[in-house]
């Protein structure tokens, strides 16, 4: 799993985007399951965190928790989320406790090329997706 | 089994609001990973009796064929024994006849039962490989998916000091569009010193002015022709 991340973050930290932003990375191994924190210098905001499994490279950014949801509204950013899901290229909504993300999962198998997409389209999907849901955010 | 999703959402359930941070408890885990240990315990006994009973169905059917082959034996023998009307013999051939074909039949009853088995045993262990496959995904999932709200904590931390809660997103947005609209207005102006150095500005300036004339145009190149014919006629 660890030598996926290390593949991971190799790619990363050499990828320039097209209008010439970097990202860069660390793996962390403190944590019994290793993941790798990646972030876009003009995001950080904004992290992407990557774990692997198996059979997964999982992409994961958290949006916001919902406390910071205007009260009556969630209902609304809820269905919105659902609504939205299929439209976003590569990254789908996500609620995890608290906390709505937007993450994307490719096979372990995918080459470097898919993953530097699938990272750069998830960061892209997040600023996106804040920008729709910021009417209904705190 | 229960189903994946199922699994996931009763663990979730249980888990809910009050307790910020935790996806789904260790001992839902735990549970998974005892399966896959029932579920691989299971099939090595699978596998130990496939061995065994393969090879009793090997010994079975070398057997089958001896007995066959005395069959057959004791067949051209009693034609013989006709043949040459020794009738004793040849009822007592008869009754040795009866006695394999009993032993044939039931020999064959077996094999066929052991035929049977390793069919069984074949499709059970592919069942089983099938769903230890199946639970450790399930286990890779909710592992993931644990580390991923972890980290999420992490960057909340990162981002709001010891606050467990994440830093205002709305807020976020904001000074990232502004960092943005900085960077573009940077190569804007870039642009503009790299306009103005190059002499490109004050040609500009002198066309506006009328002093200079644009670069040829349809519009020009129309009239010079224009020009042209008026001359000729």
């Amino acid at each position: 799993m660890l030598q996926i991340l290390e593949r991971v973050h190799n790619a990363v930290n050499k990828h320039i985007t097209s209008d010439g932003t970097q990202f860069r990375s660390n793996i962390d191994v403190t944590s019994e399951t290793p993941m790798l924190m990646v972030i876009r210098e003009d995001r950080e905001e904004f992290p992407i965190l990557v774990t692997a499994s198996i059979d997964q490279i999982l992409c994961n950014t958290v949006l916001f928790d919902e406390k910071q949801i205007k009260e009556t509204r969630q209902i609304e950013i809820n269905e919105m989320m659902l609504q939205l899901n299929m439209a976003m290229p590569l990254s789908s909504f996500a609620k995890t406790g608290q906390y709505y993300s937007v993450f994307g999962a490719l096979a372990t198998e995918s080459i470097d090329k898919n993953i530097l997409l699938e990272i750069e389209m998830l960061s892209d999907n997040v600023i996106d997706a804040l920008e729709v849901m910021n009417p209904f955010l705190i | 089994m229960m189903g994946f999703l199922t699994k996931v959402w009763t663990a979730l359930r249980g888990v809910g609001h009050e307790t910020e941070g935790v996806f789904i408890d260790a001992q839902g885990i735990r549970i998974l990973e005892q399966e896959v240990r029932d579920a691989k315990e299971a099939q090595v006994d699978a596998k130990e009796s496939l061995t065994d009973v393969m090879a009793e169905q090997l010994k079975m059917e070398r057997q089958v064929d001896l007995t066959r082959k005395n069959l057959a034996e004791y067949d051209q023998a009693i034609r013989k024994l006709l043949a040459q009307n020794n009738e004793a013999l040849a009822t007592e051939t008869a009754e040795k006849i009866a006695e394999i074909e009993v032993d044939l039949e039931t020999e064959e009853m077996v094999l066929t039962s052991y035929n049977e088995q390793i069919t069984d045993l074949k499709v059970t262990i592919l069942e089983s490989d099938k769903q230890i496959k199946a639970l450790e995904r399930e286990i890779s999932i909710v592992k993931s998916t644990e580390a991923a709200q972890k980290a999420a904590e992490l960057t909340a931390k990162r981002f709001s000091g010891s606050n467990s809660s994440l830093q205002s997103a709305s807020d976020s947005l904001q000074r990232i569009k502004e960092r943005q609209q900085k960077r573009k207005d940077k190569m804007l102006s870039a642009r503009q010193l790299l306009k103005e150095t190059s002499g490109t500005d004050l040609q500009d300036k002198l066309i506006t002015a009328g002093v200079i004339h644009n670069k040829a145009n349809g519009q020009s190149i129309l009239e010079r022709y224009k020009a042209a014919e008026n001359k000729t006629t």
